[in-house]
C-alpha cells in the first residue's frame, strides 16, 4: 500500500459533507473523518475540524496538497464513478476551503491559528464538580 | 573455572520467587539468609515436557536448616521457587559448568505474563510482535517492519494476545450451498458437487450478482475471524469476497477482499475479518454470462481475544522503532531538526565537529553530550567527518543501544530497538470490544519515557484500550498494552512490571519520564472514563524536569494515586493548572517541596477534590508569582489548618491582584482571614468558606 501523510483541516459546516464525499470513496475508511473540532482565538465554537494520518497514495494524489494543484477532473470522475451527487463546481469550490498539506497536524493547527481545545477550558469553568 | 548466580536478594523477594535455570553440569544450591523452616523446591525438566521434583519427597530443600545446601549431579533444566521468607534471602547456584539463569531474560517473563493472562480474563497488545499487527482494520495487510524503506506503517488491527492467538472450530461446514442475491439483475449458480460457481444471467454490474452463504448464529459482529479461502478456474470474474453487509449504493462499509488481491495471491488468502453481518458473499462480475470459477476451500474460525481496531485510515496509529532525530548518519552531513523544550544526548565520531545553533548552541567533538535544548528547530552544522551521529531525547531510565543508524525517515535501524505504537495525539485511537462484566484489574502501558501501572476498568462493549475515547488525552507511545481483570498478588505484579520493562529495555531500579516536559493531559479522563481509572502506582516518576502539568490526573473521580509524593514540580514548571480537578479520593497532599518559583497557573489545582482535607504547603506559594488561583479550592474538605496555611504562604508572596477560590471544608481563622485582608488591599479577589 502506498500510504501518504496529510493533515486535513476542514471548515466546521464542511465536515459532513466532506466525509459523506470520502465515505462514498472508501467507506468505512472514511467513517472518522473530520470529528476532532478544531478553535479559533476568542471562539468557544468549533470552527473547523482535522484529521491527520496517512490516506491511500491513490486519493492523496488527486487532492490539493501544499502547492500542488491535485487533480479535481479525476477526483469528480472517481466521484461520479460512484454516483455521488456533486459538480465539478461545488467540488473545487469545497476543496478551495480545505486546507490539506504534509506538515504534522500541530504545525498545521499553528500556522491556521487554531487549537484543539476551546480558549475557556473545561477546567476554567466554574464549580462544575459536583 | 566455578560459575556462581546467585539471585539477588530484593525487599519484595521476600513474597517468594521462581526462577528457571539451565545447568549442563552438576551443580550446588545455597541459600544465605533463609530462617529454620524456610525453603526452597527444586523442578527438574523432564522428557515429557513437564517438570517433576527434583529432591526428596516433599520436593523441600531446606536451606534454612543444616545443610543450607545440596549437591545436584545431574545436568539438565531446573525450576527453583523460593518460599516466602522472613527476612530478603538469596539462593547461589555454583557450578563448575555453564549454568544460564532465566529470571529475568524476555523469554521467561514472557512466559509467566502469559500464564498470567491465560489464568485471568486480559487483553495483551504487543507493538513488538509484528504478526499480531495489520495496516488495515480487515487484517489483509500485514505490517512491515519500520525502518525498512517505507513509511512508519499505520496500523489498523492489533490482535490481542490473551488468549494466544487461539483459533475457534471451524464454523464453515461441507457440503454447503449459496443462494444467489442481485439488486442489478443478474443471477450465478454454485454448484455443490464440482463446486463450480457460474453466471447464469447478467446484471448492470460488475459486482453483482452475489452468492451468499447465511451463518446465522455463527458469526458474531463483536469478534474477529480469520478467514481462509482457495479459489480456482476464472478468477477474472471475481469481484470480492468479505463477511460484510454492503450499502445500498454498492460501497462496503468495511471489510472484505477485493478479487484482485486474490488473484495477485494466486487464488489462495487469508485474511481476519469482523463481520458486520452473518452471511460470508461472495461478489462477482455480472456483466456476463461465464462459468468455471471453483471454491477449493473456504475456512472460517474465530481468532479468541479482544482485539483493537481503527477502521478509519487517518485516525490509525504508526508503528515505529525511530529514537535517532538524525538522518544520514553514518557520515553525517549539515541538516536541522525539531526539538522539544527537554535534554537531548548527542553522540558521535569521527575527527570533525558539530555546531548547534537554533534551540541549543555550542560546538562539540567525538564523545557523548548532553544537550539542553528548547522548542523549535535545531541546526548541527557539521565541520570535517562525523560518524555515527544520534541525537536522542536522554533516558536515564534507558538501556537501548548508544548508536541509531538511519539513512532517512524510512530507513533505519531497529535491532535492539523496541517498536512501539505512536499517535498524533489529535486524531489516533483504536476500539476494542470488552466482554460482558468490563475487564477490572491491574493495567500497564508502556510507553518508550517509561512504564505506567495501576488498576482500571475497562467497560464492556465498545471501549477504548489506548487510554478513552479522547484522542487527544493519554500517553503517545506504547510499547505494551495489558489489561487484566485481577489485582496480582505482590509476587505476580513484580513479574509484571519486569516484563513491560524489560520489553522496553527500560532499568526498574531508575526513575522513569525524566525528560517529558510536558504531563498535560497525561491522565486525564474523559467524560465517558471518569471512574475507570482506580488507582495508579506514580512512585518510578521523575518529574524534575516538567514544565507543564496541566490537568495531568484530570478528572478522574475514583482515582488513588500511590507515590505521589515522587510528584516533583520544580523551578521548571510553569503551569499546574487543574492537574488533580475532580480527584474525589485525594484527601492529602504535601506540597511542601515545590518550587512553585515560575508558575504563573494554578487554577483549578484542586477543584472539586471533595475528599481533600489536608494540603502540607510549608512555604511552597512564599515566592509564586502566579495570581490565578481561579477556583482552585473549590469543592473541597480542607481543613482549617491547611487554609490557612495556604492563604498565609500566598500572602507572603506579596503579589497583587489575582483570584482566589476556595468552597466547602472550613473556613479560614482569624489567621487566615487576616491574610485575606491584607491580599485584598492588593487587589485580590478571594472568596471562601464561611464568606469572609
Amino acid at each position: 500500500m502506498n500510504w501518504q501523510h496529510r493533515t486535513i483541516i476542514v471548515p466546521i459546516d464542511l465536515a459532513e459533507p466532506a466525509r459523506d464525499a470520502c465515505m462514498a470513496l472508501t467507506g468505512s475508511a472514511s467513517e472518522g473523518l473530520f470529528t476532532t473540532p478544531l478553535y479559533t482565538e476568542g471562539n468557544p465554537e468549533p470552527t473547523h475540524a482535522i484529521s491527520s494520518g496517512y490516506i491511500a497514495g491513490e486519493f492523496a494524489d488527486l487532492l490539493p496538497c501544499g502547492d500542488q494543484p491535485g487533480n479535481i477532473e479525476a477526483l469528480l470522475a472517481v466521484l461520479e464513478g460512484v454516483e455521488f451527487p456533486i459538480t465539478i463546481d461545488e467540488l473545487a469550490g469545497m476543496l478551495a476551503m480545505i486546507d490539506i498539506s504534509e506538515e504534522e497536524p500541530y504545525a498545521a493547527m499553528a500556522r491556521l491559528g487554531l487549537s484543539l481545545a476551546p480558549p475557556q477550558a473545561p477546567d476554567e469553568a466554574e464549580g462544575w464538580p459536583e | 573455572m566455578a560459575i556462581t548466580v546467585i539471585i539477588e536478594p530484593t525487599e519484595s523477594q521476600v513474597f517468594g520467587l521462581e526462577t528457571q535455570f539451565e545447568a549442563s553440569g552438576p551443580f550446588v544450591l545455597y541459600g544465605d539468609g533463609f530462617a529454620e523452616g524456610e525453603w526452597c523446591s527444586l523442578d527438574r525438566l523432564g522428557p515429557s515436557g513437564t517438570y517433576i521434583r527434583a529432591c526428596n519427597e516433599k520436593g523441600v530443600i531446606k536451606l534454612g536448616a543444616n545443610p543450607n545446601m545440596i549437591y545436584v549431579d545431574a545436568p539438565g533444566s531446573y525450576r527453583l521457587h523460593k518460599s516466602r521468607t522472613s527476612i530478603a534471602a538469596s539462593v547461589g547456584i555454583q557450578s563448575p559448568d555453564a549454568l544460564e539463569l532465566f529470571v529475568d531474560t524476555d523469554e521467561y517473563l514472557e512466559l509467566k505474563v502469559a500464564e498470567l493472562l491465560a489464568a485471568n480474563t486480559g487483553i495483551w497488545y504487543d507493538p513488538q510482535d509484528l504478526t499480531t499487527l495489520f495496516q488495515d482494520a480487515q487484517g489483509t495487510l500485514p505490517v512491515y517492519r519500520p525502518g525498512s524503506g517505507q513509511v512508519d506503517p499505520p496500523v489498523g488491527l492489533m490482535l490481542d494476545k490473551s488468549e494466544g492467538l487461539e483459533l475457534g472450530p471451524e464454523l464453515w461446514s461441507e457440503p454447503f450451498s449459496m443462494s444467489s442475491w442481485s439488486e442489478s439483475g443478474g443471477e450465478a449458480v454454485y454448484n455443490t458437487t464440482t463446486r463450480e460457481i457460474s453466471v447464469i444471467s447478467t446484471s448492470t454490474s460488475a459486482i453483482m450478482p452475489r452468492l451468499t452463504r447465511l451463518l446465522p448464529g455463527l458469526l458474531d459482529t463483536s469478534k474477529f475471524y480469520r478467514i481462509h479461502v482457495k479459489f480456482s478456474g476464472y478468477m477474472d470474474k471475481l469481484a470480492l469476497i468479505n463477511l460484510q453487509r454492503n450499502h445500498a449504493d454498492g460501497v462496503f462499509s468495511s471489510g472484505g477482499v477485493m478479487g484482485d488481491v486474490i488473484r495477485a495471491a494466486g487464488g489462495e488468502f487469508e485474511w481476519i475479518g469482523k463481520p458486520a453481518d452473518t452471511a460470508l458473499c461472495i461478489f462477482l462480475d455480472g456483466t456476463t454470462t461465464w462459468d468455471g470459477l471453483f471454491i477449493e476451500s473456504i475456512s472460517i474460525r474465530e481468532i479468541k481475544g479482544y482485539h483493537a481496531y481503527q477502521p478509519t485510515t487517518t485516525a490509525r496509529p504508526t508503528l515505529s522503532g525511530r529514537y535517532n532525530l538524525l538522518t544520514a548518519t553514518e557520515t553525517l552531513s549539515t541538516q536541522s531538526v525539531t526539538t522539544e523544550a527537554t535534554t537531548y544526548t548527542l553522540s558521535f565520531s569521527g575527527e570533525g565537529t558539530v555546531t548547534l545553533s537554533g534551540t541549543a548552541t555550542g560546538t562539540y567533538s567525538a564523545g557523548t553530550h548532553t544537550i539542553t535544548c528548547t522548542a523549535g528547530t535545531l541546526t548541527c552544522t557539521v565541520d570535517g567527518t562525523v560518524t555515527e551521529a544520534d541525537l536522542r531525547v536522554k533516558r536515564d531510565g534507558s538501556d537501548l543501544p548508544a548508536y541509531q543508524a538511519v539513512v532517512d525517515a524510512n530507513n533505519y535501524d531497529t535491532e535492539g530497538f523496541p517498536l512501539f505504537l505512536k499517535r498524533d495525539m489529535v486524531d489516533d485511537n483504536m476500539l476494542c470490544q470488552v466482554p460482558e462484566g468490563g475487564i477490572t484489574g491491574a493495567f500497564s502501558i508502556g510507553t518508550v519515557d517509561g512504564p505506567v501501572f495501576g488498576t482500571r476498568a475497562l467497560p464492556a462493549g465498545e471501549a477504548y484500550p489506548l487510554w478513552n475515547d479522547n484522542a487527544t488525552f493519554g500517553p503517545s507511545t506504547y510499547t505494551q498494552l495489558i489489561n487484566l481483570n485481577n489485582v496480582l498478588a505482590s509476587g505476580d505484579q513484580e513479574v509484571f512490571e519486569r516484563f513491560v520493562y524489560s520489553r522496553a529495555k527500560q532499568l526498574i531500579d531508575v526513575d522513569q519520564f525524566g525528560e517529558v516536559p510536558f504531563f498535560m493531559d497525561f491522565f486525564r479522563s474523559s467524560v465517558n472514563y471518569e471512574t475507570a481509572l482506580l488507582t495508579l502506582d506514580i512512585s518510578n516518576f521523575d518529574t524534575r524536569n516538567a514544565r507543564v502539568f496541566s490537568q495531568m490526573f484530570y478528572n478522574n473521580r475514583n482515582l488513588v494515586i500511590y507515590g505521589i509524593n515522587a510528584l516533583e514540580v520544580t523551578s521548571k514548571a510553569t503551569i499546574i493548572n487543574a492537574i488533580f480537578f475532580n480527584n474525589q479520593k485525594l484527601t492529602t497532599i504535601d506540597i511542601s517541596g515545590w518550587d512553585l518559583s515560575s508558575v504563573i497557573n494554578a487554577s483549578n489545582v484542586s477543584n472539586g477534590c471533595s475528599g481533600l482535607t489536608d494540603v502540607i504547603v510549608g512555604t511552597a506559594f512564599d515566592n509564586t508569582p502566579c495570581t490565578n488561583f481561579t477556583n482552585a479550592f473549590l469543592n473541597t474538605n480542607l481543613s482549617q489548618a491547611s487554609i490557612d496555611k495556604i492563604l498565609i504562604s500566598i500572602n507572603n508572596a506579596g503579589t497583587s491582584n489575582g483570584t482566589f477560590n476556595q468552597s466547602g471544608g472550613s473556613a479560614p481563622s482569624a489567621a487566615g482571614e487576616a491574610a485575606i485582608t491584607a491580599m485584598r488591599s492588593r487587589g485580590w479577589t478571594v472568596t471562601v468558606t464561611g464568606g469572609f
